[in-house]
């Protein structure tokens, strides 16, 4: 799906300067990524493709945290783990949850997991499609679910760079079809192939693609 | 939910960064206000919002707040600009580790101890007089955290994300770095696994500097190909 979040190539926008402050900025915002790792992605499962499934509008409207606070709350909701009663009035009345031997996860436990070596290539003896070297074009696909190849480079031909190893596919499989772990590469666009007569003739976008994302072109 | 979309969407459209300023809603001095006011309305309304969210969770004892205090000193303190900035120098003293690093960043940096969250699967790229890297993520906001830190607001935004593969020597103008007709630019949309990290020119003036005089020369947005090292 080519959502809102496919952000690349898009005019109109413009530019913040660049900020130099903390990060986070805001205290709400901190509290928001604290509870990311806290209790919504390593409970609640909320990562990046919640976020590509808030409404247009509504996205493109919130900053980068309230992404992250609406769809934790929206997982709180709907697994009832809080009610709308409740956060209308956190200092109310609450409801125990139903599960009383319960311990959140610690600081220790996520410390240990933000710290961790955790390459995503897998050790897999999966045959590559293509080497360093090889043109390509990418398909003109228009997945249903979830895609990692941006729609600015779709049906466009660029050259495969590096071979960056087995990885699991991010995509939604074809309807009845399994995930297939597969090589990852970074592939060569020239900035002409992509934007015409504005691309500048000197530069190119590397973008890094599955062996389902491409095919041989000559 | 039940405040939203609506009052939350209106308000937020009145308060983002980009539209305000853009200007698509500061006409004048008045309307800057307002949307000033928005803003602030919209920030005080998260605020409310998480606070009442972690209240019910934490009340409930289903998220231990040392942990999310945890969470943030940890992308606060531990990791940040400052462990990138001593690969980058050490890459500008000793050829053979910037051989390495260019060949294979992720070894080097498992050797380093710099793995963890979204950083792991590093490559390095380095500009130099002909090629200037430049780093995104169009998709969502995918950055080096081991190395950098979280990503400072512009990384994020809508625009940065938008413009930066479709027109990068604009951003970088924009940014305040105006590039040669004759530099090469590569762009590195990071929307999978890999995560890339800009080794910038070292700066004019710096010879017999140690590493940690070079390493605090190295600015994040540097790393990520936004600005280049002026010399100290």
């Amino acid at each position: 799906m080519q959502g809102i979040h496919d952000l690349g190539g898009m005019e109109g926008f413009t530019l913040p300067e660049r900020d130099t402050g903390r990060v986070p900025a805001e205290e709400w915002e901190r509290q928001v990524w604290g509870l990311l790792f806290a209790l919504g992605n390593p409970v609640l499962g909320v990562n990046a493709r919640d976020t590509e499934r808030i409404p247009p509008a509504l996205y493109l409207a919130m900053p980068y945290y309230a992404r992250w606070l609406h769809v934790q709350e929206r997982a709180a909701l709907e697994r009832g783990l809080v009610t709308e009663a409740e956060l209308r009035d956190p200092d109310g009345l609450v409801e125990p949850v139903d599960d009383a031997g319960y311990t959140p996860p610690s600081p220790a436990e996520i410390l240990g997991l933000l710290a961790a070596d955790r390459s995503a290539e897998l050790d897999l003896d999966v045959p590559a499609r293509f080497a360093a070297g090889d043109a390509v074009a990418t398909r003109n696909d228009f997945p249903f679910g979830v895609t990692r190849m941006p729609g600015y480079v779709r049906g466009r031909r660029g050259v495969v760079r590096r071979d960056h190893g087995v990885h699991a596919f991010q995509d939604t499989p074809p309807p009845g079809a399994e995930p297939r772990p597969q090589h990852l590469y970074s592939v060569r666009f020239a900035a002409s192939e992509l934007w015409g007569a504005r691309g500048h003739p000197r530069d190119s976008v590397h973008v890094d693609l599955w062996d389902d994302h491409l095919e041989p072109a000559g | 939910m039940e405040r939203e979309p609506k009052n939350v969407s209106r308000r937020d459209f009145l308060s983002t960064g980009s539209l305000a300023a853009s200007g698509a809603i500061a006409g004048g001095s008045g309307r800057e206000a307002r949307a000033q006011d928005a803003e602030d309305g919209a920030q005080s309304d998260y605020a409310l919002r998480t606070r009442a969210l972690v209240a019910v969770l934490t009340r409930k004892n289903l998220v231990d707040p040392a942990t999310m205090d945890a969470v943030v000193d940890f992308y606060e303190n531990r990791v940040g600009p400052h462990v990138g900035a001593r690969l980058v120098a050490r890459s500008w003293l000793d050829a053979d580790f910037r051989r390495r690093l260019l060949d294979d960043a992720r070894e080097v940096a498992r050797a380093e101890g710099v793995t963890g969250f979204q950083g792991t699967d590093l490559v390095a790229v380095a500009n130099t007089p002909e090629v200037h890297n430049l780093v995104v993520c169009t998709l969502c906001s995918c950055y080096p955290w081991p190395l950098l830190g979280l990503p400072p607001a512009w990384y994020k935004d809508t625009a940065y994300r938008a413009r930066a593969v479709r027109d990068p020597r604009g951003v970088l103008r924009e940014f305040g770095l105006e590039l040669d007709d004759g530099v090469e630019v590569r762009v590195w949309d990071s929307t999978a696994e890999i995560r890339y990290l800009v080794i910038p020119e070292r700066p004019p003036g710096t010879d017999g500097l140690s590493e940690d005089a070079l390493a605090a020369l190295v600015t994040r947005d540097s790393m990520v190909g936004a600005e280049g090292l002026a010399a100290p």
